[in-house]
């Protein structure tokens, strides 16, 4: 491992040299292939790593990891085997690994899988690869793990990402149009966004139900987007991005709430555990429910596409039809 | 004190226990408002919390406690083991299997429909595990019988993991169900559960005087007239019907099959048959305990009484081991 970045870095230097060498003999004719360095170091959670200039043979060894990518414009030559969990991501997602080469199902990397892709860079999340993992997939190939502040922190993880695989335009690009997206909305929809929100999914047990927090993807969205939270919640910070309350406390909390979001699948239909939920009559009984400002959206968020088309749904599916009440 | 006033003790402390599970919690209410809701509710929100969440969930602890402690003390009076527990030698672990086996291949998610899998996955595991930990000598091997359920719960737990994590509908579905909780939703799985228990308990308490029998030793059982195959074959029926039905109600549930028998014995002694009674009312109290505690030590959220029985069981079992020793 080390002597293989020792080699790099050597490597790099001397190409640096030579670089230098050729410009300094005033050549006009510079030769692309020959100028910029063959590779780069890029920063992640388990140091600096040499990584091709332009990384041709990519593998996503994380669940989240082909999305991140696919929004990055990078097409990966092997991800993790989804099974029959793939039916969940959305149709273009499904159309993106489809025939793909696969290391495994989550948490049973194969390695042998991982050799037989011939990557040249290998990328993937540090909440799923720990030191010892990373150590073994080092040897394959370079290897950048990227870690965001907390789990499912797709932007710092996005980053990264576009960092080891030279896709910064493409980033540059999404953050853009998501700035853009939640300006606008923020702008066009002021009232609606100050209205009450909470934003639900099933609880731990039968009879409990969970409200999402900004410490989680969705939550922080609607944060982002200035959404009001519900003054029923309870304050809390939980680090999974959730937390589970009794059926007991769901008058007390979502009463407060103007407009409920409620989980769908990723083609937009019901999401089948959250029926038993939805169709209580605790909360049938609530005022959101009972004005019908209960709306159902995929929370299925890992990486700027997805996002963009969750501000989308959040635009169609609620904003627009609150805007046209008032 | 005497078996009468141990039993009428135990019997406040049930009614005492249901009472509590009845008004306190995320609301608290008067057993005035709780009789209420039940007899002249009129659906306010407040009627739908005592009706559809507190009555369902006090049913299931009972039966689910009364099921788990008979159960345990029914499997320790009839394998002569200390150690035996529907949890420890994995009964649980089967009916668990059973559950998650009717959900991925089948799709069945009514309670009335599961229940059926948890039974065969319970008696099929009994069927494993004494079969696997079968005593080599006369007088039984406390320690063969344990391993082998051990082993063969560790087996059962991963293979149930493994389906649940390969099944994406089975994960939404047991997620919740794994913890083990009584925090139930209306009275389907109250019913489904219901007639299996009773039928458990009855059986079990028909079969106390041959196991008081037993525990003296397998010949001085035949010599007092007792069966044994016939009352083996009944008590693993019984401890199938208890521990099949509790873990379709409740899912999987640690120690309380084991604690409930051994503190019942250090209050009343020995007499497997009262410790049976005993335990059979004991459960409920130690189980409706344990629900309420993990309703309040995390407010506003709940701890599942999956998790609050392991914690308070394994203190309590620190404390038995102490005393006896």
């Amino acid at each position: 491992m080390r002597t293989t970045r020792y080699l790099g870095r050597l490597g790099v230097a001397l190409t640096v040299a030579a670089a230098l060498a050729l410009s300094a003999c005033g050549s006009e004719d510079d030769d692309p292939g020959t100028s910029g360095a063959d590779t780069r170091t890029v920063a992640s959670a388990y140091g600096d790593v040499e990584v091709p200039a332009q990384p041709e043979r990519v593998v996503a060894v994380s669940y989240d990891t082909p999305w991140q990518l696919q929004s990055l414009d990078v097409k990966p030559v092997a991800t993790q085997d989804y099974g029959t969990w793939v039916d969940s991501f959305t149709p273009a997602q499904q159309e993106f690994v489809k025939g793909v080469a696969t290391v495994g199902a989550f948490g049973e990397t194969n390695y042998d899988a991982i050799v037989k892709a011939a990557p040249d860079l290998i990328v993937g999340d540090a909440y799923e690869i720990d030191e010892k993992a990373y150590e073994r997939l080092a040897d394959i190939a370079p290897t950048v793990i990227v870690k965001g502040s907390f789990r499912g922190d797709w932007k710092a993880i996005m980053a990264g990402l576009a960092e080891a695989t030279g896709a910064g335009d493409a980033l540059a690009e999404r953050e853009e149009a998501y700035a853009a997206k939640v300006a606008g909305l923020k702008e066009r929809y002021a009232d609606q966004l100050a209205l009450t929100w909470a934003t639900v999914s099933v609880g731990d047990a039968e009879a409990e139900f969970s409200v999402l927090y900004p410490t989680g993807t969705v939550g922080a969205l609607l944060d982002e987007l200035g959404a009001t939270p519900a003054p029923g919640i309870p304050d809390a910070s939980p680090e999974p991005g959730y937390a589970s309350y009794s059926f007991e406390r769901l008058d007390a909390i979502l009463s407060t709430a103007d407009v409920i979001v409620v989980p769908a699948n990723a083609d937009g239909t019901p999401w089948e555990p959250f029926a038993v939920i939805k169709s209580n009559s605790l909360f049938t009984a609530l005022p959101a429910a009972r004005s019908g400002s209960v709306f159902e959206l995929s929370y299925g968020v890992t990486d700027y596409d997805t996002a963009l088309q969750f501000l989308d749904d959040v635009e169609t599916t609620i904003l627009e039809p609150l805007a046209a009440r008032s | 004190m005497s078996p009468g006033r141990t039993i009428g003790a135990l019997l406040a402390a049930v009614v005492v226990a249901t009472v509590a599970s009845l008004c306190l919690g995320g609301r608290v209410f008067s057993p005035v408002e709780v009789g209420q809701a039940l007899w002249s509710g009129d659906g306010s929100s407040h009627d739908q919390v005592i009706r559809d969440l507190r009555v369902p969930r006090t049913i299931v602890g009972l039966l689910v406690g009364a099921a788990l402690g008979l159960s345990g003390a029914l499997m320790q009076g009839l394998t002569r083991n200390p150690l035996a527990d529907p949890g420890i030698l994995g009964v649980n672990a089967g009916a668990a299997l059973g559950v998650a086996l009717a959900i991925t291949q089948w799709g069945i998610v009514r309670p009335g429909g599961q229940v059926w899998f948890a039974l065969a996955g319970a008696a099929l595991t009994t069927l494993v595990v004494a079969v696997i930990g079968r005593p080599r000598r006369s007088g039984g091997d406390v320690v063969t019988l344990t391993l082998s359920g051990v082993a063969v719960g560790a087996v059962l737990t991963g293979i149930t993991s493994g389906l649940v994590l390969l099944h994406p509908r089975a994960f939404d579905s047991m997620r919740s169900w794994n913890a083990g909780s009584l925090a139930v939703v209306g009275y389907d799985r109250v019913l489904a559960v219901a007639p299996f228990v009773v039928a458990g308990i009855v059986l079990a308490l028909v079969l106390g005087r041959s196991i008081n029998a037993l525990a003296l030793g397998d010949d001085t059982a035949q010599a007092l007239g007792v069966r044994l195959v016939r009352t083996r074959v009944l008590a693993l029926v019984a401890v199938t019907l208890l521990c099949g039905a509790a873990t379709a109600a409740a899912g999987p549930i640690v120690f309380v099959g084991l604690m409930v028998p051994h503190i019942v014995a250090a209050l009343i002694g020995p007499d497997h048959r009262r410790v049976m009674v005993c335990s059979l009312l004991a459960g409920p109290i130690l189980l409706l305990g344990c629900d309420l505690l993990g309703r309040y030590v995390a407010q506003p959220r709940e701890l599942p009484v999956g998790v609050v029985a392991a914690a308070v069981g394994a203190v309590l079992l620190a404390v038995v081991i102490r005393r006896r020793s």
